[in-house]
């Protein structure tokens, strides 16, 4: 109950603060490209759109929001309500991934049509929005500034960029395996062609993986970075 | 405080805060691509694809020049939000420096950062021709930065919103596509993006038309004086 009153406060803080608003346009914008672009290629840049937007929204917004509620010391009171930290970032995760999929939807629809797999896309494009979240969540803990926080936000998901070279058959496919962004690469692509019972499982269980692993990165540098100065002001 | 010490603040920053160093460098690392990446690139798309990219290397030499005022443009907004957030500007406010000095020092630092890695990139990046044309588009793209970073400080309440609204900065890209690839009845819809006017200039200074280029030229520059007025006034209402 608590976490769903968290997902709804974030979902209205999101739309208060123009997200979405925002998210039309880009999308709007995404359509018309897609629209221009020759059949061959249209696929492909469909699907390397959907990862690196709607797919990695959180990657900048979460932190963004992260570091306005620390400057506004947000922290020190809200965590002396019964929310919980787990709560606390499962609703960011949720609440973005929200977003992410409105906008991955949007645009497969307007420039490319029905998916072909929808479960399977809509499970890639959450996921990955989860992923990101949480990255972007462990490093906001890390940075003192805005810019900072951008330039250390981009050093840390460089390598979940790695598979993107996999899509122009850089290198075997077999060295992108551990990569939970291999995973997310090929739930998306079920929104063009069927993907086996097989690699689905692979894609969901190596991209759930990554996801856990970097929740409980979050939650060990959020409870260590700020929740344990929670009350030094504005818990910088 | 004063511009001086200002300044010198800044320096200081320079070396804490990388994202100010990526201002710096960002540009660099876009010159070496374009010298460097962009020839081996385009044989290895001719290879993979059987498509000549190198048909379209004005519109990517415009485009990775777009990069230097958009970097520059959105990480000074995002500067000045922060320091907005932070209370900074109101306590600038009361030193010798006042609001108004504040903020004219920072439009400057990206209009010269802009400025000057642009005409490097013109100078360097191999993918580009110089022509007295140039000088019209690097005053627009001079232009360009600060009329970025003040449309964050106007649009944007605090720096969520700034990065939401980075994110349409991305849109800036379309005036080089239009420019480029609409058919002329259709480019007056794209002359709305600022980006428009210094790519026009300087693919009519590509295509032998100076006279066309100066006149894109000229009415660039009444557009983002516009802009900057508009803007100007906008973050004078909201500093209020």
């Amino acid at each position: 109950m608590r976490t769903m009153s968290a997902i709804a406060s974030d979902v209205r803080f999101q739309i208060r603060h123009g997200f979405y608003g925002v998210y039309v346009l880009v999308c709007g914008l995404y359509v018309l490209l897609l629209h221009n672009i020759s059949p061959g290629y249209k696929e492909k840049t469909a699907l390397l759109l959907t990862f690196s937007d709607p797919g990695a929204i959180g990657l900048i917004l979460a932190g963004g929001i992260v570091l306005l509620e620390k400057d506004q010391g947000v922290y020190d009171s809200l965590f002396v309500t019964p929310l919980r930290l787990r709560e606390y970032l499962i609703a960011k995760a949720v609440s973005i991934s929200v977003i992410s999929s409105c906008a991955a939807w949007a645009i497969q629809l307007f420039a490319l049509g029905f998916p072909a797999m929808p479960v399977h896309f809509t499970l890639g494009v959450w996921l990955t929005s989860c992923l990101f979240t949480f990255l972007s969540i462990g490093v906001v803990t890390r940075a003192k500034s805005i810019n900072g926080f951008i330039w250390l936000s981009q050093m840390y998901s460089l390598p979940l960029a790695v598979p993107l070279a996999g899509l122009f058959d850089i290198g075997p496919s077999a060295l992108y395996a551990v990569f939970p962004t291999n995973g997310s690469l090929l739930l998306l692509e079920a929104a063009h062609r069927p993907i086996p019972a097989r690699e689905s499982l692979y894609a969901v269980a190596v991209l759930s993986a990554g996801t856990a692993a970097a929740y409980a990165w979050a939650h060990r540098s959020f409870e260590k970075r700020i929740l344990s100065r929670v009350g030094e002001g504005a818990a910088r | 405080m004063s511009y001086r010490a200002l300044l010198r603040s800044d320096i200081r920053h320079l070396a804490k805060d990388p994202m100010l160093m990526a201002c710096l460098f960002g540009p660099l690392a876009i010159i070496a691509f374009a010298r460097y990446a962009f020839w081996p690139l385009a044989e290895w798309v001719k290879e993979q694809y059987a498509f000549d990219l190198t048909a379209y290397t004005g519109f990517v030499a415009f485009v990775l020049l777009t990069t230097i005022p958009l970097l520059t443009g959105v990480m000074t907004g995002l500067l000045m939000l922060d320091e907005r957030d932070e209370n900074l500007i109101a306590y600038f406010g009361v030193t010798p420096l006042t609001r108004r000095g504040y903020y004219r020092y920072r439009l400057l630092f990206p209009s010269l950062l802009a400025l000057l890695s642009s005409g490097l990139y013109l100078l360097a990046s191999g993918m580009t021709e110089i022509r007295a044309e140039s000088v019209y588009t690097l005053l627009l793209l001079a232009l360009e930065a600060p009329c970025i970073a003040l449309f964050l400080v106007a649009a944007a309440d605090n720096k969520v919103e700034g990065l939401a609204l980075s994110k349409l900065c991305g849109l800036l890209f379309v005036g080089p596509v239009v420019a480029a690839f609409v058919p002329e009845p259709w480019q007056m819809a794209g002359m709305i993006v600022p980006t428009y006017w210094p790519a026009k200039s300087y693919m009519l200074g590509e295509s032998r038309e100076p006279v066309w280029s100066v006149l894109s030229f000229a009415a660039g520059l009444v557009y983002h004086v516009l802009l900057l007025k508009r803007a100007d006034r906008a973050f004078a209402r909201r500093m209020d």
